[in-house]
């Protein structure tokens, strides 16, 4: 074994790797590739799937990076806070409790999954500054009417109770108001996010390496 | 075994598809090992090694991590030097890491030009179409896009085979490229008649004539093809349907059909005519160019509820304008027939109203007349404004420019409330504003805390600062604080400094704490100034003239003045400047300049013709105080720019005409020496005229002046001038003529002072204007006649009102000949005329041949002229009283303030004319008439008989002549 490990050592001496090279740019900014196989491997993780690192992987990640990238920048100017650390490491404990039950176990899923505790920490504090800010940013001023509430539940929720709950009475629409403006409200908050985001992507220039995704 | 074998094989295969490698290499491998060696591939790099050293971060010795290496490919990116950055990590003999970045430089372009195009498209348009940027990253990516975009421009411009060759020419030692397109454009095409579809309500041939793209109506083929000319065409098209009240009509340009072969472009267009639309005002009449003037249906070409609306609106203050205060408007549109549409602005102007009262009360901390100043509503004039200018809305934005006013004082709670009265004193007509200013309480800054200000510019910021404490708070402070800091920080290369403010209330009343919180940022050096695009300028003439030193702060200011400085040279048709790599976060940058020099010869000819009274044949002894005469005026001027590539100028210019024969010939010197305020001009002038009446001049004078200017408003000229002066025709007394008329050589040394506080020069209503010239012509100076000349002026101007100016302007002039000769006729002063004494025709004042009655000018001269100046009507349309008084007198002892003339040979008295002008305004000045009623206009003796005569002894018969007592003016610009 210890033999093994002497040739593999003076095989490597011989030839250069590449260890980490730029993946994509936005505008000064640069996104490695090494960053794009974290971002794999902690959604996998935080999904709880095995990651995967084909090409299109590669390149779903790296679109995620380039859009948290810009997310940021504007957070950045707009100087928003990050959540309190304290916030995060409560929603940690949790996640140890429904999915790992111990603290051995988280441990050994990160190492397994190649992610550093930090890392992931960091990761979760930036997604949920980016939550809020998005809630903040994009939801105020948006505003749901009860022509739309009765329109989504005439033409959507009704259908579809009847089809899910075949011969139950379809709920008054006074009950199910809060839900439905609340799901309208997130549809609409998405569409200005998404909005923003194409209008940040096309004045940003960015640049995606096509040999790191290969 | 077989199904063994094949479940393994299903797990490789699963394997490799769902979890191929990457090409990376695997973190972990290195990670935490010592690095032995950090190298670079290629060895040069575009940043120096202590500034690579710095940016990596990552020292031999330390173990490796993949953070910090993500850290140092993006500060090497952040640079904007480099395009690719790759970390290859190889193993030792040791075991330790070898390090090594393998990068691509990124190039950019210092100049960019084209060739070859003949206009149009000019240079101009064509770099813009390229879309490069000075001082820019360089991509063959961009290239292709500049190649597509040149290609566009050329072919809309009818040059449909252009051969683009592109050459690069790299500079390794500074990173940057020259790129210059080299373009055989290759001939132009020519239009051919256009395929013309739709609902056109006009004949085809009737459009055709409208688009002139036909050379002489066809007789010569069609025009060549340009963009301006398709454009043209069809804005012709569009007016043409315009004018025959089609005001929909859409005039689209489908497609072009080109013909490469036979270099044909077929404009291929689609009219919808749409209906006619009539506009028409009921109630009162209203021109038809003024309703188009007003309602924006004509100018938009379409008919929706949002224009009619603004047309309403325009009519109404139009209207309120002219005293119609309670005019109503309003509007109905109507469909007559398929083809006619009929908008109708019914219009009730009610009773003319004329503001006669405007009353401001309430206002402590502002006197009246400063709030007067910001308001817009004007009570009734007496000669203009007969109506005054009032309407609702002029009313609501004068209380919003009140409140303002307050606001930017610290009266943050002022309420401005306003009353019209009907009426006004019992008069039906009659209306009063009155306006009632409750101005509050005014707000101070308690405390102004400053943080994040350098230590070395503290005092400064501190100084531009107007919120300081104690000062009146108010937004309007606090944002000019706000555009003064950071203005400050972006001119001295801060060009990401921002800053916070915060306000808040402080525990004693109507006071507030202040906090300015600035972050500079980086700041940007000069690394050095690169010039560019110059062909025969030398390049110390421009760096002499570039205020931007290596290791300076980036100013922008210090930038935008080099441009204007360099454009001051006159021989510059474009300087374009930017900083390398904007993006790059270096901290020192290459300072770009791109000259396009402009065309080195220049000319000019001009035909105008003189009227005034100047007649009076040369020989002819008749009209000794002038007649009316008209002459023809024709000049003709060539300059040659950028002399030696210094940017001097010599300039030769010709002026003919009956009475004037002159030629110039001039080289200036602009920013002699370098300095922005010298100037040098040498001058050799040929003169031959007869611009007073008495005697043909001729002058062959060498000249050589500096100019100087002392400060914004006072400037000096030092001359050295050689003249030689003879005169012909003398029409005076054969005796007197060898005193006045020999030849001469006049040597004068002389400087001229002038302090110019005018608000206009060419039509000032404020301020002051004075002038000094001191002259002495003295044998050191070779000349033949020993004198000094003294010449003052001096003018004030004062607004009595609004609209009323009083100005006055007073010339003293004394020569003193302390030697002989006497000084010459054409030395001695002649004045009188429009700019001096408009009593006197030109050159016609002063003391006079006693034989002859013709000028003979004089040693002293005083004039005053006092002008009203004030509006006629409209804002163009001025009038003046004016009353000039003064003469040109034999010599200073002889200079009174007599008003009678002795007798027919006494001239040394003062004149005094009243007169009545008009001013017409224009861009270059106000054209003006004058008309002057002199009263004491002098008599004098005129000779009966010729020239011959009068040089053969026979003095004659003397007959009592007088100058016109009424003196008419017609010229360009105020008497002062």
């Amino acid at each position: 074994m210890r033999r093994l490990a002497i040739l593999l050592l003076l095989g490597a001496a011989q030839r250069a790797e590449v260890i980490d090279r730029i993946a994509v740019t936005v505008d000064a900014k640069v996104i490695t590739e090494s960053m794009v196989l974290q971002q794999i491997r902690i959604s996998a993780f935080q999904d709880g799937r095995d990651p995967q690192y084909t090409p299109e992987a590669k390149r779903s990640a790296a679109a995620t990076l380039v859009s948290q990238m810009l997310l940021i920048q504007e957070m950045d100017d707009a100087r928003y806070p990050d959540p309190p650390m304290a916030d995060i490491l409560e929603q940690v404990e949790k996640l140890v409790l429904d999915r790992f039950h111990t603290a051995e176990a988280y441990r050994q899923a990160l190492a397994r999954y190649q992610v550093e505790g930090q890392d992931f920490l960091r990761f979760l504090q930036q997604q949920q500054r980016a939550f809020n800010f998005i809630d903040v940013r994009f939801r105020t001023g948006q505003q749901v009417s009860s022509e739309e509430i009765a329109e989504y539940y005439e033409k959507t929720f009704a259908p579809d109770w009847r089809k899910q709950n075949t011969g139950r009475d379809v709920p008054a629409l006074e009950e199910v108001s809060p839900r439905i403006e609340e799901l309208l409200m997130g549809r609409k908050v998405d569409a200005a996010t998404e909005e923003w985001l194409k209008e940040a992507q096309s004045s940003a220039s960015i640049r995606y390496r096509e040999e790191v995704f290969q | 075994m077989a199904s063994r074998g094949a479940r393994c094989v299903s797990t490789l295969v699963i394997l490799i598809a769902g979890y191929r490698l990457p090409a990376l290499a695997t973190p972990s491998e290195y990670e935490g090992r010592p690095v032995s060696e950090i190298r670079y591939d290629p060895p040069y790099q575009p940043v120096s090694d202590a500034e690579l050293n710095r940016l990596v971060g990552i020292a031999a010795g330390q173990p490796l991590s993949l953070a910090a290496l993500r850290q140092a490919i993006q500060r090497l990116y952040s640079t904007g030097r480099y395009d690719e950055i790759r970390a290859d990590a190889a193993l030792s003999e040791t075991g330790a890491v070898i390090l090594t970045f393998q990068t691509v430089q990124n190039w950019f372009m210092s100049r960019i030009s084209v060739e070859g195009v003949e206009e149009p498209p000019n240079r101009e348009q064509l770099l813009s179409s390229t879309k490069l940027e000075l001082g820019t990253r360089y991509s063959e990516d961009l290239m292709v896009e500049a190649i597509r975009g040149l290609r566009q421009t050329l072919t809309a411009n009818g040059y449909h085979t252009p051969r683009i060759q592109p050459l690069v020419e790299r500079y390794p030692e500074f990173d940057e490229l020259h790129i210059q397109f080299l373009i055989n454009p290759g001939p132009r095409a020519y239009f051919t008649r256009p395929v013309i579809t739709g609902n056109l309500r006009r004949s085809e041939g009737a459009i055709l004539r409208d688009t002139a793209w036909k050379r002489w109506w066809g007789l010569l083929g069609w025009k060549q093809f340009t963009e301006t000319r398709l454009q043209r065409g069809l804005d012709r098209i569009r007016r043409a349907y315009l004018k025959r009240d089609y005001l929909l009509t859409k005039v689209e340009m489908e497609d072009l059909a080109i013909d490469r072969e036979e270099r044909l472009v077929e404009p291929r267009l689609h009219i919808e005519a749409g209906p006619r639309v009539q506009v028409r005002t009921t109630g009162t009449k209203v021109s038809q160019g003024r309703l188009k003037e007003m309602i924006p249906v004509y100018q938009e070409q379409s008919v929706d509820q949002d224009l009619l609306i603004e047309g309403m609106r325009k009519l109404t203050q139009h209207f309120q304008s002219k005293g119609y205060f309670d005019t109503q408007v309003s509007f109905q549109q109507e469909q007559i027939s398929a083809d006619e549409q009929l908008i109708e602005y019914a219009i009730d102007r009610g009773e003319r109203y004329k503001l006669v009262h405007l009353e401001i009360s309430g206002n402590r901390y502002f006197d009246a007349l400063t709030v007067r100043e910001r308001m817009a509503i004007l009570p009734a004039g007496r000669f203009t404004n007969r109506a005054g200018r009032f309407s609702e809305e002029l009313l609501e934005r004068d209380k919003g420019a009140i409140e303002e006013l307050y606001r930017a004082n610290g009266f943050r709670d002022v309420r401005v409330s306003s009353r019209v009265e009907k009426n006004h004193k019992g008069k039906q007509q009659d209306i009063a504003v009155f306006v009632e200013v409750e101005e509050g309480e005014q707000w101070f800054v308690n405390s102004l805390d400053i943080s994040g200000v350098d230590l070395r510019l503290y005092e400064y910021v501190q100084s531009i600062l107007t919120s300081t404490e104690g000062q009146p708070y108010s937004a309007f402070s606090v944002a000019t604080d706000r555009d003064n800091i950071l203005n400050f920080y972006y001119d001295n290369g801060y060009p990401d400094a921002s800053m916070e403010i915060t306000s808040t209330p402080s525990d004693d009343p109507r006071r507030m704490n202040l906090r300015y919180a600035v972050s500079e940022g980086r700041r940007l050096f000069v690394k050095e100034v690169a010039i560019n695009g110059l062909d025969t300028t030398r390049p110390s003439l421009v760096f002499n003239r570039i205020s931007l030193e290596p290791n300076s702060p980036i100013s922008l200011t210090s930038m935008v003045f080099s441009q204007r400085r360099l454009y001051d040279l006159g021989i510059f048709a474009k300087v374009d400047m930017a900083t390398e790599n904007p993006l790059g976060n270096t901290r020192e940058k290459r300072v770009l300049f791109q000259f396009e020099e402009a065309s080195r010869y220049s000319f000019n000819a001009g035909v105008g013709a003189e009227f005034g009274r100047f007649g009076g044949s040369a020989t002819s002894l008749s009209a000794p105080a002038g007649g009316a005469a008209f002459t023809p005026r024709l000049s003709l001027g060539i300059s040659r720019l950028n002399m030696f590539g210094v940017g001097h100028t010599l300039g030769a210019q010709g002026r003919f005409s009956t009475y004037q024969k002159r030629g110039l010939l001039t080289y200036l010197a602009p920013q002699f020496k370098g300095r922005d305020d010298l100037n040098l001009t040498l001058t050799a002038l040929w003169d031959d005229s007869r611009n007073v009446l008495t005697f043909g001049s001729r002058r062959i004078e060498g000249a050589l002046q500096v100019g100087q200017r002392l400060s914004r408003a006072t400037s000096a000229q030092y001359r050295l001038i050689y003249r030689r002066v003879s005169t012909s025709d003398v029409k005076i007394e054969p005796g007197l003529i060898p005193l006045f008329s020999q030849p001469v050589r006049v040597g004068l040394v002389s400087a001229t002072l002038v302090n110019d506080r005018r608000d206009d020069p060419l039509n000032a209503t404020r301020g002051m204007y004075y002038s000094v010239d001191l002259a002495v012509a003295n044998r050191a100076f070779l000349s033949d006649p020993s004198f000094g000349r003294l010449l003052g002026r001096n003018s004030s101007y004062h607004r009595v009102s609004r609209d009323y100016v009083v100005s006055r302007n007073t010339t003293f002039g004394w020569i003193y000949n302390y030697g002989k000769p006497q000084v010459p006729l054409p030395e001695r002063f002649f004045a009188g005329g429009a700019v001096s004494h408009r009593g006197f025709p030109e050159n016609q004042a002063g003391p006079r041949d006693l034989a002859t009655g013709f000028p003979l000018g004089g040693r002293a001269l005083l004039f005053n002229q006092t002008e009203l100046r004030f509006p006629l009507a409209g804002n163009n349309l001025g009038g003046v009283l004016f009353h000039d008084a003064g003469n040109v007198y034999s010599r200073i002892q002889d200079m009174n303030f007599r008003y009678k003339q002795r007798d027919l040979t006494d001239f040394d008295y003062m004149v005094h004319a009243l007169g009545f002008g008009v001013r017409y305004r224009t861009p270059i000045g106000p054209v003006r008439v004058d008309l002057a009623y002199g009263a004491n206009s002098p008599r004098f003796f005129g000779y009966r008989g010729s020239l011959n005569d009068l040089l053969q002894g026979n003095l004659g018969s003397p007959i009592s002549q007088r100058v016109s007592r009424f003196q008419f003016h017609f010229s360009l610009g105020q008497a002062f």
